[in-house]
C-alpha cells in the first residue's frame, strides 16, 4: 500500500545541532518534541508545521531547514529542479541510488 | 469546598489582571497596566511561546491616520482623520461608531509606550515619513508635506518601521517580571454571578490542568484563522498553512460565548487575495497590494474596471475587493486566470513587498529568497484565500465605552472584537488604563460550589478525548478539523446561498453529534487540537447560520449571498449577534453599541 511520508517541515541537520532548544522552545505550532535520552529536539509534528521558519532562524548553529512542500514550490512559481540545481544538489544523469539527502 | 477545587486543578494562581493571549494586545495591555501601577500582579497566558505567537510579528501598518504633521501626538478625531480611517464608509454601520471615535481620539496612546521600549515609529525628526498611500504610480515612499504641514497626496496608512515589534515587546514583558505562562491554553472562562472571575487553562505540553483567579480578564485571543482550508496544499498542511497564524483557532471566542458574552458578525469571513503558494501578506504584495494585476488577455484590471478594484491600500480590511468586487458583476474575472506581472514592478514597488516582508513571519523572505527575489519575471497567480473569522468584521462584542464584554470584568481587545491593527494597541492601553483604578476597588471573589461545578464540567470536557477508549471507530482530530473546514469550504464560502448553507448547517450537526463524542487524543499535543477542533466547529455553525439569517450582501466577498446579491438598507447598521441561554445558541438582529 502506498503511504504517504511528511517530507515537508524543519529538518534537523544534528550534525550540526547542540540542543540548545530554542526551536523547541519557541516553535508556535508546538510541532517539535525533546529527544530526553539525547537531549536533542526531534520534529514531533511534521505535518502541522505553518512554515513561519522561525526555528530556522532562531537555531544558534543554522542546523535547521524548514522545506517547503511541493505544492507550494511549483505554485508560486519555485522550480525543485532549478532549486536543486542553485544549492549544487542537482545532476543531470542522476539515479535511482545517487539520491541526495535533502528536501 | 476548597479541597475540592483543589482536587480538580493541577494548580491555583491568583492574579489581579489575567490576559488571555501574549499577542501584540495582550503584551501591550500587560505592559500598560505595571506602568500604571507597580503593584498590580499580571498574568499572561499564551498557547504558544508569547514572543512567537500571535499573528503580529511586526507591524506594517502602524496608523490608518493622515500625518499632518501638527496631528502626531494629538487627538485627530475632530480633523479629517476621521474620513480616512479607512474602511469606516464601507463597513456601513457594521462597526460601533462611539468605539471607534473613542479610539480614533486615542489613536496616538500606544506610540509613547512603542517608543519607549524602542520601536522606532517616527524618524528621529519626529514624523512618520514612511507610508503606504493610495497614490497612482509610486505606492511607497516618503511622505512629502507642504508648507501647512499637509500631506500633498492623500493616503490611508503608514508602513512603520516595526519588523521586530513583537520580540520587542515580548522582551520588555519579562523584563517587567510579568507572569507568563507559555503553552498554556484558555479552556473556559470561570464567572460568578455573570461576572468573570478568572479561567482555566491548560498547559499544553504537560497537561496540567489549571485555575486563574483573577480580579479583572482581558480576552486578546485575536482572530480565528482556521475556518477554511488552504485548498491547494496536501493534508494536513492544508489545515497549517493559513494566512493568520494558525495557532488562533477561536479559542476566546467560544469562551467568552460559553460565559454569555456575545459574538457578532459570525456571517462575515475576511478575503484576502495571495499569490497562489505563498500564502502571506508580502505575497499578496505580488497581487496588487504593490503590482498590477493582468487577465489573461494581458489588461490590467485596474485599468479594465476603474474604481471597482481598491489597489494599493493597506487597511482594516485589506484584500477584500481587490480581486472579487467586480467579479459579482464580471464573472469573467472569476473564469479568468489573473497573474500580476512583477517585471513591470517599479524600485519602489519592489522595496515595499521588502519591507512588508521584513514584517511578517520569515517564511516570507525566505520565499521570496528561493523563488529568486522579487525582480525576476516569474509571474504570481493571484488567488482569493478566506483568512478567517475576524480581522476586522466580527468577534467578540464588546458592549460599553470600555471595551468590555456583555460580561462584567470580562474585557476584549484587538482582532477578537474584529477590530485589530492600531486599535488593538490603543484598546490594550485603554483598558490598562480602565483596569487600573478598577481593581484597587475589587477584591477577589470567593470559590462557591457553582464555580467548582463550572471548573469540574470544564476539565471532564477538556479531557474527555485524551486516551478515550472506544469500541469501534476513533476520530483523528486533525482529520475532523479537516472534515469541518471543507464543508465551510463547500458549502458556505464567498457563494452562499441558502440551500448551500442549510446543508452545512445540517453536516455540522451530523459532525457535532455524529463525530465529537468519538474524538480521541493520544496526548497532550493532540489534545489541544482535539479542544481546538471542536471550537472550530462551534464557530463554523455560528458562521452558517448567521450567514443564513443576513438576507442580504455586505461588502463583498466578505458576505455575499448569491440569492440575495444586493445591499439591503433594512440592514444598515444591523448585526446580527449570537449567544448562548441555557446551552442554546440565540441569534438576534440588533444595533451596535
Amino acid at each position: 500500500m502506498y503511504s504517504v511520508e511528511i517530507n515537508y517541515g524543519p529538518k534537523i541537520d544534528y550534525r550540526y545541532c547542540n540542543g540548545c532548544g530554542a526551536c523547541y522552545e519557541n516553535c508556535p505550532m508546538d510541532i517539535f518534541g525533546w529527544d530526553e535520552e539525547k537531549q536533542m529536539p526531534v520534529i514531533a509534528y511534521p505535518g502541522e508545521c505553518s512554515f513561519c521558519c522561525f526555528c530556522e532562524i532562531l537555531c544558534p548553529e543554522v542546523a535547521i531547514d524548514v522545506c517547503i512542500p511541493l505544492h507550494h514550490l511549483l505554485d508560486f512559481g519555485i522550480s525543485p529542479v532549478t532549486l536543486s540545481k542553485k544549492m549544487g544538489f542537482y545532476k543531470e544523469d542522476i539515479g535511482g541510488e545517487a539520491g541526495n539527502e535533502s528536501c | 469546598m476548597v479541597t475540592e477545587l483543589d482536587d480538580l486543578v493541577h494548580g491555583i494562581i491568583e492574579t489581579d489582571f489575567l490576559i488571555i493571549g501574549g499577542g501584540l494586545v495582550g503584551s501591550m495591555a500587560a505592559l500598560r497596566a505595571v506602568k500604571n501601577s507597580k503593584n498590580i500582579d499580571v498574568t499572561i497566558i499564551d498557547k504558544a511561546r508569547m514572543e512567537y505567537s500571535g499573528d503580529g510579528v511586526g507591524m506594517d501598518n502602524f496608523l490608518q491616520l493622515p500625518l499632518h504633521k501638527e496631528d502626531i501626538g494629538k487627538d485627530v478625531s475632530g480633523t479629517d482623520a476621521r474620513k480616512a480611517t479607512f474602511g469606516a464608509d464601507r463597513m456601513k454601520g457594521l462597526k460601533s461608531a462611539k468605539l471607534d471615535a473613542i479610539a480614533l481620539k486615542n489613536a496616538y496612546i500606544s506610540l509613547p509606550m512603542l517608543e519607549e521600549i524602542g520601536v522606532h515609529v517616527r524618524e528621529d525628526d519626529g514624523y512618520i515619513k514612511v507610508l503606504q498611500g493610495y497614490r497612482k504610480g509610486t505606492v511607497w515612499g516618503r511622505v512629502e508635506y507642504d508648507k501647512n504641514g499637509k500631506p500633498t497626496e492623500p493616503l490611508f496608512g503608514t508602513l512603520s518601521r516595526g519588523s521586530d515589534l513583537k520580540m520587542k515587546l515580548g522582551t520588555a514583558v519579562r523584563k517587567k517580571g510579568i507572569r507568563v505562562l507559555d503553552r498554556t491554553m484558555l479552556t473556559s472562562i470561570v464567572t460568578k454571578d455573570g461576572k468573570a472571575i478568572g479561567a482555566t487553562a491548560l498547559n499544553v505540553r504537560t497537561g496540567e490542568f489549571l485555575f486563574l483567579k483573577a480580579k479583572v480578564v482581558l480576552l486578546a485571543t485575536g482572530t480565528m484563522a482556521r475556518l477554511y482550508p488552504y485548498p491547494w496544499a496536501p493534508f494536513p498542511n492544508r489545515l497549517f498553512y493559513t494566512l493568520m497564524s494558525p495557532v488562533l483557532a477561536g479559542d476566546g471566542h467560544i469562551g467568552a460565548l460559553n460565559v454569555g458574552a456575545k459574538l457578532y458578525c459570525m456571517e462575515m469571513c475576511t478575503v484576502y487575495i495571495v499569490s497562489k503558494g505563498m500564502n502571506h501578506s508580502s505575497a499578496g504584495g505580488a497581487c496588487n497590494w504593490f503590482f498590477k494585476m493582468y487577465n489573461s488577455k494581458g489588461e490590467c484590471l485596474e485599468d479594465k474596471y476603474p474604481g471597482k478594484i481598491v489597489t494599493k491600500a493597506g487597511g482594516m480590511i485589506p484584500g477584500v475587493n481587490f480581486l472579487f468586487a467586480p467579479n459579482m458583476q464580471n464573472p469573467g474575472v472569476e473564469q479568468d486566470v489573473i497573474m500580476s506581472a512583477k517585471d513591470k514592478a517599479t524600485p519602489d514597488e519592489v522595496a515595499a513587498v521588502y519591507f512588508v516582508a521584513a514584517t511578517e513571519p520569515p517564511k516570507a523572505l525566505k520565499f521570496h529568497k528561493l523563488a529568486g527575489g522579487l525582480t525576476n519575471e516569474r509571474p504570481a497567480e493571484c488567488i482569493p484565500v478566506l483568512a478567517g473569522i475576524g480581522m476586522a468584521t466580527g468577534g467578540v462584542l464588546r458592549e460599553n465605552e470600555y471595551s468590555e464584554t456583555g460580561v462584567k470584568n470580562l474585557f476584549a481587545a484587538g482582532n477578537v472584537t474584529g477590530s485589530g491593527s492600531t486599535r488593538g494597541f490603543t484598546w490594550a492601553c485603554l483598558i490598562a488604563d480602565h483596569v487600573s483604578q478598577l481593581i484597587r476597588d475589587q477584591k477577589q471573589e470567593t470559590i462557591g460550589s457553582d464555580q467548582t461545578k463550572q471548573i469540574e464540567e470544564t476539565r471532564k470536557w477538556v479531557f474527555a478525548p485524551l486516551g478515550r477508549k472506544t469500541e469501534y471507530y476513533k476520530v483523528n482530530p486533525l482529520e475532523l478539523e479537516d472534515y469541518v473546514r471543507q464543508v465551510n469550504y463547500d458549502y458556505i464560502g464567498i457563494h452562499k446561498t441558502k440551500p448551500k448553507l442549510e446543508r452545512a448547517i445540517d453536516l455540522i450537526r451530523l459532525v457535532k453529534e455524529g463525530a465529537v463524542p468519538l474524538l480521541v487524543a493520544n496526548n497532550v499535543h493532540e489534545l489541544m487540537r482535539a479542544i481546538e477542533v471542536q471550537n472550530i466547529i462551534e464557530i463554523s455553525e455560528l458562521h452558517a447560520q448567521s450567514s443564513l439569517l443576513r438576507d442580504e450582501s455586505r461588502l463583498i466577498p466578505i458576505h455575499y449571498r448569491e440569492d440575495y446579491p444586493e445591499l439591503d438598507p433594512k440592514w444598515d447598521g444591523k448585526i446580527i449577534t449570537a449567544r448562548k441561554v441555557a446551552g442554546e445558541i440565540k441569534y438576534d438582529i440588533e444595533n451596535l453599541y
